[in-house]
């Protein structure tokens, strides 16, 4: 095919040939370990006191903007906060790193992890995996708390804060958009960064591997704690079922759709 | 290879014999040298582009070119064995090149404009 161009047309050809090659191998490469280990490196150098300026701004945006106080009793937010500083203390986690934070967002089912070591938890997260509780597992049955099931969430969003995936993730993707505005002479996108790491990271997805290793983490820690992560699984199913449902009526509103399906979540769990 | 001052020397001598052509000749000759003649501009942003031998593609020398890519994406690929000691090695080699663009270019040009020049004279091929 190439003796048919002209000398001009087989040289310009081969330019584009390699340069596409290049591109792709060097985008591969670049995404999947030079940007890990310089965002894995530059992460650990930053300060503590970033990582809270971070998440308490993160955190009183949403506030302001979304969340409004949680509207579980008293006697259930008391249960799940005294659950979790129980959960800090039998994993020998640091109690100054980690908060929990219950509030309500508009009937959405969500926990997420903020860089500071918050971790928000809704009420309609809570209330359906209460929903599901087994009458024949014990439980409070004053409460009615699943409280497997609430640690499997929350022990998914500690992985995220022990692997320091939020700030990681942040750093990989300034990091992409730096090479490649180097790259292409564009630094425009500089100015873009700022504004994407002043939302906090949160609307970041997180990579389906970060998905996975977080909760192999919560899987491990259960497995520890109770000898299986059913609770994850259970979490998760409820999570799913919730998800199906909202994505019939709003396909493309939905948190989930950035995370692994179900199946291969469940799998990395076995 | 030359220096710059005498690469202008050189261009102004087959400059010279390029004017003194018949005019069908001479336009010829114009018409051969808009399609073979290079820019250093260009050759200096391919260079620019990871070293990766496109430079090597725009001068027509493509076993170089092939060489110097290949080099590069083994480089790349194995970066973490040994695949930096190659990209290093093109670096030392390629690098300096990004600097002398203008007389590479201007070299190749008054090559490929002596040989259009013999070219349109006697009607040999290249």
């Amino acid at each position: 095919m190439l003796s048919r161009l002209t000398e001009k047309q087989r040289q310009w050809a081969l330019i584009i040939f390699f340069s596409v090659v290049t591109l792709a191998v060097l985008g591969y490469r670049l995404y999947h370990s030079f940007l890990p280990t310089a965002s894995t490196y530059i992460a650990d150098k930053i300060p503590k006191e970033i990582y809270q300026s971070i998440g308490q701004s993160a955190l009183e945006q949403l506030d302001e903007t979304e969340f409004s106080d949680s509207e579980l009793d008293v006697t259930t937010q008391d249960a799940i906060r005294t659950d979790f500083n129980q959960l800090i203390n039998e994993l020998n986690l640091d109690p100054d790193r980690f908060t929990l934070h219950m509030r309500h967002w508009k009937g959405q089912m969500n926990a997420f992890a903020l860089m500071d070591g918050s971790i928000v938890i809704t009420d309609a997260l809570v209330n359906n995996l209460n929903a599901v509780l087994d009458p024949n597992t014990p439980h409070d049955s004053e409460q009615a708390l699943n409280t497997q099931a609430i640690r499997a969430v929350l022990l998914h969003e500690i992985g995220h804060i022990e692997h320091n995936h939020l700030m990681e993730h942040t750093i990989r993707v300034s990091l992409f958009y730096i090479s490649a505005s180097l790259i292409f002479g564009d630094i425009s996108v500089v100015s873009q960064i700022l504004l994407e790491g002043s939302t906090m990271g949160l609307n970041i997805a997180y990579s389906r591997d970060l998905e996975v290793e977080a909760d192999q983490y919560a899987a491990d820690q259960l497995t520890k704690l109770y000898g299986n992560p059913a609770a994850l699984v259970q979490a998760l199913t409820v999570l799913y079922q919730e998800s199906e449902q909202e994505n019939k009526s709003e396909p493309d509103l939905h948190w989930l759709s950035t995370h692994p399906n179900l199946e291969a979540r469940l799998e990395g769990i076995k | 290879m030359l220096s710059m001052d005498e690469l202008k020397q050189e261009e102004d001598a087959i400059r010279k014999e390029i004017t003194a052509l018949p005019d069908a000749k001479r336009k010829e000759y114009y018409r051969l040298e808009d399609k073979r003649i290079k820019d250093p501009d260009t050759y200096a942003v391919l260079n620019y582009f990871f070293l990766a031998g496109l430079h090597h593609f725009y001068l027509g020398n493509e076993l170089k070119g092939i060489l110097n890519a290949m080099a590069m994406l083994i480089g790349i690929l194995l970066f973490g064995m040994f695949g930096w000691v190659l990209i290093l090695i093109v670096l030392i080699i390629e690098l300096p090149q990004l600097f002398r663009s203008q007389t590479i270019v201007q070299a190749h040009n008054n090559k490929v404009m002596r040989e259009t020049l013999n070219e349109v004279k006697f009607g040999r091929s290249q």
